[in-house]
């Protein structure tokens, strides 16, 4: 599991990561794993106590509305519990991308998150398990269960709280990016001189496919769900609301403007918003580089990284960095990088040399642009 | 793309900005079908007015760099490529000729003044070129 490349240190000389590495495995994958077994012991232990039609369905209040056999409970709940399980694995993307890089393995607060969530899932799916099989022991009927609150409240209590903690036992591991750049020149201006540099950031052919998949698979899981019976009214707004968010995403993100000039750094959505602006004043050095938007920032877009960086990045390949005297260091993707940096450093130097004017605000009417 | 202007520079705002653009074509960095940024974003990134900008497109278009076509903007032609790859051999006889004492101002001129033919270019006599000493001495 843990094979070194000769880039990457063993993972001897890297103490923290190894923990942190077994720390996010016990968390997002062995314990989830365990409470599926767990939850399917206790059910086949329970079964000969289970009245048969059992309720396998609440509805928000706790009232069941949905009766079948209690094997249903036997497939579903160790399914869905492996199925969280399994999320585990899309964190280790991120690793076999970093391992093809310089720099090896990025960890951070998202590699803590990721398990967590997971914990959260598996806690809330097998305490519901457990719940709902617990309150029908040796009933005759289980038509004759009262609404029960504790049903639709306590699983999302227990995985918040289990979110919660299997975020905090993780050791608090920073590991950031070692990234190979050279500095952007500052071009030798005359007394009147100005320069500008215009371009876009676009999107990869990469990119559009794993959009497009992500939302042929959010399409599919929206008919899915709302072909449940009884209706599932959560469900289809979790699929509905992240089908949106993916759409959104790809549209807003399919090309930025990029508009480097006196006043500094602007990149704009093509339909206007987002945007990103970084007064000249404000930018303190200015790099040229190879970017990897996979091992950096653990994907494509608009996107803030594990070690604190902020990212338009669209593609591997060139792009620049730099870094703010206030505010994270950015990193975009564009094309001919080496004549932005050169621009941007141009404007840093020259915002610099103009006295008196600390942090020139963009206010300066920059509306009206279509 | 990169545009850099000179305001002290005798040369006009428009041709500077045409020679920038002219610049980055022959280098391969704006390709054949590649839009230029709208005048408006221009003109305000170096904070002049969006009718230089438009002259400096006018001028590329005057020169088959650049098709101007109402709502699309101004798209670099198919011509680009054929300017990357001359851009080589200009480079070369540049080259050639400094190795040779001549400067690339006079180059220039026997550039303008060149004519396949022979035949001097219709409407204005050809300019004699005379080597000065400290032309050759460069």
């Amino acid at each position: 599991m843990t094979d070194t490349d000769p880039v990457q240190p063993a993972p001897e000389a890297q103490p923290d990561l190894q923990r942190a590495r077994v720390a996010a495995r016990i968390v997002g994958l062995v314990v989830p794993v365990g409470l599926v077994i767990v939850g399917t012991i206790v059910t086949l232990a329970w079964l000969p106590r289970l009245p048969n039609p059992m309720a396998v369905h609440w509805n928000g209040a706790g009232v069941a509305d949905g009766f079948g056999s209690p094997a249903v409970g036997l497939i579903v709940f160790p399914l869905a519990g492996l199925l969280i399980a399994a999320t585990y694995f899309s964190t280790r993307l991120q690793y076999l991308q970093g391992r093809a890089r310089p720099g090896g393995e990025l960890w951070g607060p998202i590699n803590r998150l990721i398990p967590a969530i997971g914990l959260g899932a598996a806690a809330a799916i097998s305490s519901l398990n457990i719940i709902t099989t617990a309150i029908q022991l040796d009933l005759p009927d289980a038509r004759q269960l009262e609404p029960n609150l504790a049903v639709p409240l306590m699983p999302a209590i227990i995985g918040i709280v289990a979110a919660g903690l299997g975020y905090l036992v993780q050791p608090r591991v920073r590991i950031a990016a070692a990234t190979e750049a050279e500095a952007g020149n500052p071009l030798e201006l005359a007394p009147a001189e100005r320069v500008a540099w215009i371009g876009s950031i676009g999107v990869s052919r990469t990119y559009l496919w794993v959009m497009g998949s992500a939302l042929i698979v959010l399409v599919a899981s929206l008919i899915l769900v709302a072909g449940i019976r009884p209706a599932e009214p959560v469900a289809i707004t979790i699929v509905s609301v992240s089908l949106l968010v993916v759409l959104a995403l790809t549209v807003l993100c399919m090309r930025f403007n990029v508009q480097i000039d006196d006043r500094g750094f602007e990149a704009r959505s093509f339909l206007g918003w987002p945007a990103l602006r970084v007064p000249a004043a404000d930018i303190a050095d200015v790099e040229v580089g190879e970017i990897h938007p996979f091992a950096e920032f653990g994907g494509w877009g608009w996107r803030l990284s594990v070690d604190g960086k902020v990212g338009i990045v669209m593609r591997t390949g060139e792009g620049i960095r730099f870094s703010r005297r206030q505010g994270r260091q950015v990193v975009v993707t564009i094309d001919d990088a080496e004549s932005a940096a050169a621009a941007l450093a141009t404007a840093a130097r020259e915002a610099r040399a103009r006295p008196g004017e600390p942090g020139e605000p963009d206010e300066k009417d920059r509306k009206g642009t279509k | 793309m990169l545009i850099r202007i000179d305001e002290a520079n005798e040369r006009a705002i428009y041709e500077q900005i045409a020679d920038s653009i002219r610049a980055d074509i022959a280098a391969g960095k704006l390709r054949a079908g590649t839009a230029l940024p709208a005048a408006k974003r221009l003109a305000d990134a170096l904070n002049i007015n969006v009718h230089t900008v438009l002259r400096a497109y006018q001028q590329l278009r005057d020169e088959r760099l650049v098709d101007l076509r109402r709502g699309r903007g101004a798209v670099v032609t198919s011509l680009a490529n054929t300017l990357v790859e001359l851009s080589g051999e200009v480079r070369e006889l540049v080259e050639r000729a400094s190795q040779l004492g001549v400067s690339q101002v006079t180059l220039a001129a026997l550039v303008v003044h060149a004519d396949p033919d022979g035949a001097p270019p219709a409407g204005r006599a050809p300019i004699p070129l005379t080597f000065s000493q400290e032309q050759t001495a460069a």
